[in-house]
């Protein structure tokens, strides 16, 4: 009788978990993450653009990429928003998910300490240089470093973490003499006054994609009435962030709970980054090469279902 | 899996662990083959070992796993330094755990992962923060561990063998240590399982090889199958290290063997009799 009991307890747990596991909840729910480029969907959420369009949207804001595409595939997310290398990894390993428009573009870039006597890419040859591995950080890194004439494996020593704020600490205390970073962290340590943007990797891609909006295979074929209204509301979000960036300063000042207004506005500027709705299938491809060559890949990009760039045209169509 | 010896030179294999492994590793396979689960959120089991194999041949898992165990040896073979020493003083004054009782009591709940940013401030990067994030992970439990073994020593036997003639120093390691070896043993088990466990945390920071550190790498591509193949890997590792350290509790304790009480109540024979006898 006692082991029945435990039999049935067992069986309902395992029904429970797998219940759980691949099943897309009925509400719209977007995973973005607190970076400067991801600021149209905290402008779409906190303008109601979600509720003049009819959707029941929840946007969560997520610690790191990689949750964010997990939670996708689980289905616990319908949309995210995630960097472009994130989003092709997660497609070549497999996830039903498509990329179909961008957030931002620009902003990364390589920061070296104001007293390091660094000045010139060729001042890195035999330095430490600080990166997150198979990251947009770590891809465009090597691509400017080769470009550069310095081989990343050989001429610089590339030294890993896993947050950009431990790269931030490393780099201000001399454990490293170099880190590839992205904004606004790059601004606040040259406004701190010990940061030196040595370049941003818009010198070797001008207008490199950066984040992108990616969605469920099910959700694009199923819901595409939903998935145009989002991004509508995408679309609405990145013209009225680039319109005023002083308020859009200040909605990513209070959606990350972090730096201040005229810092993030210093780091908003054109030259160092933009947020944008349009891609180009070209382009993401580009970076898909970019990745394999690298040894990032396991499958040739040609063979990847990488986009679907219709419901965007169709969105834009209609405007 | 794991391989008991018997008497000095026969290895008898445990068939049921074996067992239950192979019909969880079966129905692991068979979960995402049905698609009850997601294959890309749980790769089939075949597909993982496929990749842990794959790794293997190629030689490039080796430099991971040479970097792990050194770390783990290394920040686990500290902790023991500190801890054992320690641990004998604390358990065997009242004075010095009220004095270092809340200090380690405030520091123990603290994860490894919080020590990341300390260890880069004060280390560097490389292996030095690294061992130290195992080491911080591992050696309040084998302090506390340390303690209560010493402390759980039967004070009549230390009496006894001060009123015999022998020495403050003759009866801490002729009586107390050998009396609480039992639990000093159980707890070096229980200290390396947690050192693997802080390994993830540990390659963290600024590593560039190391099971951690791959599995960190997969997860940066969403690969999967890399990032459970790194995790067997590190089970392996402890389930190996785990069973040397069991030869060595069985040898050192040669003494217990049908002492224990272990397997009594499991067994109808000795019920049986228990009920007999009362």
């Amino acid at each position: 009788m006692r082991w029945q009991r435990i039999a049935v307890l067992i069986l309902i747990l395992a029904l429970m978990l797998l219940g759980s596991c691949g099943r897309p909840s009925t509400a719209l729910r977007i995973g973005v993450r607190t970076a400067n480029d991801h600021v149209p969907f905290y402008i779409s959420d906190r303008e109601g653009f979600y509720r003049t369009e009819g959707l029941s949207v929840t946007t969560y804001l997520v610690p790191s990429n990689t949750e964010i595409v997990e939670a996708l595939q689980r289905g616990d997310f319908q949309v995210g928003a995630v960097p472009v290398t994130t989003a092709i990894a997660a497609i070549d390993q497999g996830a039903h998910l498509r990329i179909i428009a961008m957030t931002g573009r620009g902003g990364d870039g390589l920061l070296v300490r104001q007293d390091s006597g660094i000045r010139d890419w060729a001042d890195l040859r035999g330095k430490q240089i600080a990166t997150i591995k198979a990251s947009i950080l770590d891809v465009l890194l090597r691509q400017a470093l080769q470009e550069n004439g310095l081989d990343p494996d050989r001429d610089v020593t590339l030294v890993y973490f896993q947050k950009l704020g431990d790269m931030i600490s490393a780099l201000q205390t001399g454990q490293v003499d170099a880190s590839s970073n992205t904004e606004p962290f790059m601004t606040d340590a040259e406004q701190q006054g010990w940061g030196h943007i040595l370049g941003y990797y818009t010198e070797q891609w001008p207008d490199h994609p950066c984040c992108v909006v990616v969605a469920r295979e099910d959700f694009i074929r199923e819901h595409p009435d939903e998935l145009d209204a989002v991004l509508r509301c995408h679309v609405q979000a990145v013209e009225r962030a680039n319109a005023d960036p002083n308020y859009t300063a200040a909605v990513i000042v209070e959606y990350l709970e972090a730096f201040n207004v005229p810092l993030v506005e210093a780091s908003l500027s054109l030259d160092k980054m933009r947020v944008d709705y349009a891609f180009s299938a070209d382009e993401i491809m580009r970076m898909a090469r970019l990745m394999q060559a690298q040894g990032l890949l396991e499958h040739e990009p040609d063979t990847l279902p990488l986009t679907e760039s219709s419901p965007l045209a169709r969105v834009l169509e209609g405007r | 899996m794991s391989a008991e010896r018997r008497g000095s030179n026969t290895i008898a294999i445990n068939w049921r662990g074996l067992l239950l492994l192979a019909g969880l590793a079966g129905i692991w396979e068979l979960v995402p083959r049905v698609g009850l689960v997601d294959a890309v959120l749980l790769p089939p089991f075949t597909q993982v070992i496929g990749r842990l194999g794959s790794l293997l041949l190629s030689g490039s898992l080796w430099p991971h796993i040479g970097a792990s165990v050194w770390r783990v040896l290394l920040g686990y073979g500290l902790a023991l330094l500190v801890a054992l020493p320690v641990g004998l003083y604390i358990g065997l004054r009242e004075q010095a755990e009220k004095w270092l009782g809340p200090l380690t009591q405030l520091l123990r709940p603290l994860a490894p992962p919080a020590w990341i940013p300390l260890a880069i401030l004060w280390f560097g990067i490389g292996n030095t923060p690294a061992v130290f994030i195992i080491f911080v992970g591992t050696v309040l439990t084998l302090l506390l561990g340390t303690i209560g073994a010493v402390r759980d020593v039967d004070k009549h036997l230390v009496q006894g063998a001060l009123t015999l003639g022998a020495t403050r120093t003759q009866a801490v390691f002729q009586v107390v240590l050998p009396a609480a070896l039992p639990e000093l043993l159980t707890m070096l088990r229980l200290g390396l399982g947690l050192a693997w466990m802080c390994v993830v945390a540990a390659e963290m920071v600024a590593v560039s090889r190391g099971l951690g550190f791959l599995i960190l790498e997969a997860r940066n591509t969403f690969n999967t199958t890399t990032v459970l193949a790194g995790m067997i890997a590190i089970g392996l590792l402890g389930l190996g290290m785990d069973v040397g350290l069991r030869q060595l509790q069985r040898r050192l304790l040669r003494w217990q063997a049908g002492r224990k009480a272990y397997g009594v109540l499991g067994d109808p024979r000795a019920e049986q009799g228990l009920s007999g006898l009362a």
